[in-house]
């Protein structure tokens, strides 16, 4: 038995632990979130006492207690069509762990904001930013927060039954949210999903203001082992994404099969650039 | 090549599970209509008889080295237009088969289109060098058979009495040829009667004579220039004497002189003889030039002497008798002279006569002689054409008689038992095939068409993308309850189509 098939075991074993002791577990996560955002954000400020701390840890379990969701179980990840460790399609999950190390593999930061966007309207694009999203999430040494910024078609907001849930739109809309009141927890460990809020026209309005831009710097910024993800709408009809892009570090874009021509394949890798573009996720081929 | 392959099978799989809807609609009504098609198509017998033509025919040897005659090519066109024709078509309309008694009730364009129709079932082939394969093709086996048969009866019998046509007229026109030779050759003979009669003289003799005569009247004609040159040098000599011009001495002396030189010649001539043998001492030899010397001096002296006389211009006028002899033979002679001019002028007109007579028998003769030649061509077509003709006759009377038949029916028409060309076993296999190849087909057409990408390769080596992964969608429990509801309706739909197909096929074994 190699190395790897040893970790992969362990990481099983631990995935199970995670799905019975669902409570404590998602109490300890919230702790380490808890504790790296308080770490960075009063970095400056000397450390508050023990008691303090404790009392602020035991609120902010006591906030994760009222927040508890129920984490999913491999029956509905199935159902909703997201990887999940103990699927019996290795091979599907070893591709998207496959995306997940050659995104590492390619970007030179530490973390990044990843982009996905599909060539021509289509599930495909959503449905391999949640993957690729829960891929990250697979690691425990890493979270991943995954962003609906598709507006006018929130497939990712009905995926985690969020559609009536404040989100993005809300968040930029107003100056009294904080990011945490939109940052919220799914069924699948360590994956934060912000929805795109309420339906509202002229969403490019919202993402070429300063607090997208300030949001966006804070994903990555605030949570260093974080890996956002953001799904976008088609590269082609969208000026949503086009502005995304240059906010974000690496662009995937999904070609679904059969559904889109070489041209627009050419076009939406020209909309992209070079320098952005990690690489096409094929959907269906 | 294996790749592609793979990547065509893979492409077309995926698309017809993508357009399964489309695939099955065009698959029921492929079969549907491969199934209508084979109920309703008729059952075609074709029946068919082979005969066997002999490819020459009887004008070939007849007029052989006579006259060129046109070659039959297509022997198959030939029964195509005996069988086409309206006689034919008639004729077979009015069998029993056909509309039998009732041909005559039917409209004209009726008929055109029972004639259309006929024509269309009939196929004359050329079966092989000599044979010619008539087919008739219908729905009904009895009908088949009986048509062809009336056809193949009705090909023969126009080609036997083409054939005792072909043999007659050939005859009439060698007949014919006989006539014409005749009428040539009497016209030939007539030409030479009457240029005979006009030109009696016009014989060989005649021109022999002609000849002979001619010839004996120049030799006169001659004579006569000869007579009268010597009465008119007579008549010289007679008035020089009466004038004194010359005398009878100097007449002398110049026949003493000739007799002189004759001598000295002749002694001359014998001299030479004898110094071929002898030396100039040679008695004979000294005596002869003995001789030529006295000779010699004789002649001069005479010529001296002559002269003489006439430098002294002494005349010696003849008078008297003398003179009135000499005047009377000038008379004479010049009397003769003139009837000699008259005679030699009748004699010209004769030679001038004779000559045109002559000429007259040539032309004749030449005449004559195209005249024969005319007659000797006539004559020689008119022997061969006889021979001929009778030949023709020969070839007549065999055909008549159908002896000389050069056709027979090599393989008669027979009632068909199994229908022919394409059948309902047919239409159903090219149904079941093609109620699954259409589909694949159309499919595969549109994915060509649509002109989008189905193929990683062509993503990573022609647009140059980078790839990061292939992925598919999880099979959640709605797809794959919906990909069973498909592939059930996939079964059920060709299931459903091959026991239609299955029943249809009993139904046809029943009858």
């Amino acid at each position: 038995m190699s190395t790897l098939e040893k970790a992969y075991i362990k990481a099983m074993n631990l995935e199970a632990k995670e799905v019975n002791n669902s409570e404590r577990d998602s109490n300890i996560v919230e702790r380490a979130e808890d504790y790296s955002e308080s770490g960075r954000l009063h970095l400056d400020t000397p450390r508050p006492q023990a008691k303090e701390a404790h009392d602020i840890v035991t609120s902010r379990v006591g906030i994760s207690q009222m927040n508890e969701v129920e984490s999913y179980s491999s029956k509905t990840l199935m159902e909703k069509r997201l990887i999940n460790p103990k699927m019996k399609d290795r091979q599907l999950l070893d591709r998207y762990r496959n995306i997940r190390t050659k995104l590492l593999s390619i970007s030179k930061k530490e973390n990044f904001i990843t982009l996905v966007t599909s060539v021509v309207p289509d599930i495909s694009s959503a449905l391999v930013a949640g993957n690729i999203a829960a891929t990250f999430a697979l690691d425990e040494a890493k979270t991943s927060m995954l962003v609906e910024a598709d507006i006018n078609n929130p497939q990712l907001n009905n995926l985690f039954d969020m559609s009536e849930k404040k989100g993005l739109i809300e968040f930029l809309d107003s100056d009294t949210l904080d990011t945490n009141e939109v940052l919220l927890k799914t069924g699948i460990p360590r994956l934060r999903f912000i929805p795109s809020g309420l339906h509202r026209e002229n969403s490019a309005e919202y993402f070429t203001s300063t607090k997208m831009a300030q949001f966006i710097k804070e994903l990555v910024v605030r949570y260093p082992d974080r890996y956002p993800v953001i799904n976008a709408p088609c590269v082609l009809n969208s000026a949503d994404t086009r502005i995304l892009i240059e906010l974000c570090d690496k662009v995937v874009l999904v070609v679904p099969y059969g559904k889109c021509s070489d041209e627009e394949i050419m076009q939406a890798a020209i909309a992209i650039g070079d320098e952005k573009l990690a690489g096409a996720v094929l959907d269906g081929f | 090549m294996n790749s592609e392959i793979t990547l065509l099978v893979n492409t077309i799989q995926k698309e017809l599970w993508l357009r399964w809807r489309l695939a099955l609609i065009l698959f029921v009504i492929t079969a549907a209509t491969f199934l209508t098609a084979a109920w309703v198509w008729p059952k075609i017998y074709t029946s068919s008889s082979v005969i066997l033509v002999d490819q020459e025919s009887i004008l070939s040897p007849l007029m052989r080295g006579t006259a060129v005659e046109t070659t039959v090519r297509d022997r198959s066109r030939i029964a195509q237009q005996t069988i086409f024709s309206q006689k034919a078509m008639d004729r077979v309309i009015a069998s029993p088969s056909w509309a039998g008694a009732d041909a005559s009730n039917l409209s004209p364009k009726e008929l055109d289109t029972l004639k259309n129709v006929i024509r269309g079932k009939t196929e004359v082939l050329n079966a092989g060098e000599n044979l010619i394969e008539i087919s008739f093709k219908d729905s009904d086996a009895e009908k088949a058979f009986r048509t062809a048969a009336l056809l193949t009866d009705i090909f023969m019998q126009d080609s036997i009495n083409a054939k005792q046509e072909e043999s007659r007229s050939a005859y009439e026109f060698i007949n014919e040829q006989v006539g014409i030779y005749q009428g040539k050759l009497r016209r030939a003979e007539e030409a030479i009667k009457e240029f005979r009669s006009k030109n009696v003289d016009a014989t060989q003799g005649a021109k022999d004579n002609a000849n002979a005569r001619l010839v004996e009247l120049k030799r006169e004609f001659e004579g006569v220039e000869l007579e009268i040159s010597s009465e008119k040098s007579g008549i010289l000599g007679n008035k020089k004497r009466l004038s004194g011009e010359v005398s009878p001495e100097a007449n002398a002396s110049f026949a003493k002189e000739g007799a002189i030189q004759a001598r000295i010649t002749e002694l001359n001539t014998r001299l030479e003889d004898l110094r071929l043998n002898y030396k100039e001492t040679y008695p004979d030899i000294v005596q002869i030039k003995g001789q030529v010397k006295f000779l010699q001096k004789a002649l001069v002296a005479e010529t001296l002497k002559r002269e003489s006389a006439t430098t002294k211009g002494t005349k010696n006028v003849p008078t008297g008798l003398v003179a009135q002899e000499l005047k009377q033979g000038v008379l004479v002679s010049e009397a003769k002279i003139i009837t000699l001019v008259g005679k030699k002028q009748q004699l010209q007109l004769l030679i001038d006569r004779e000559r045109e007579t002559l000429t007259d028998i040539n032309a004749v003769e030449a005449e004559v002689a195209e005249l024969n030649r005319d007659y000797t061509v006539n004559q020689n077509m008119y022997q061969s054409l006889l021979g001929q003709r009778e030949n023709a006759r020969v070839s007549m009377n065999i055909d008549i008689k159908n002896q000389g038949l050069t056709m027979k029916i090599q393989e008669p028409a027979i009632l068909p038992v199994t229908p022919h060309g394409v059948r309902f076993a047919h239409i159903i296999m090219a149904g079941l095939i093609f109620s699954f190849v259409v589909p694949i087909g159309l499919v595969y057409v549109i994915t060509l068409l649509d002109q989008k990408v189905r193929s990683e390769l062509y993503l990573r080596d022609e647009l140059r993308l980078p790839i990061l992964a292939s992925v598919y969608k999880i099979k959640n429990i709605a797809v794959k309850r919906q990909q069973v509801l498909k592939l059930a309706s996939i079964s059920f739909t060709i299931l459903a189509t091959w026991s239609v197909y299955g029943y249809v096929i009993v139904l046809r074994l029943q009858g």
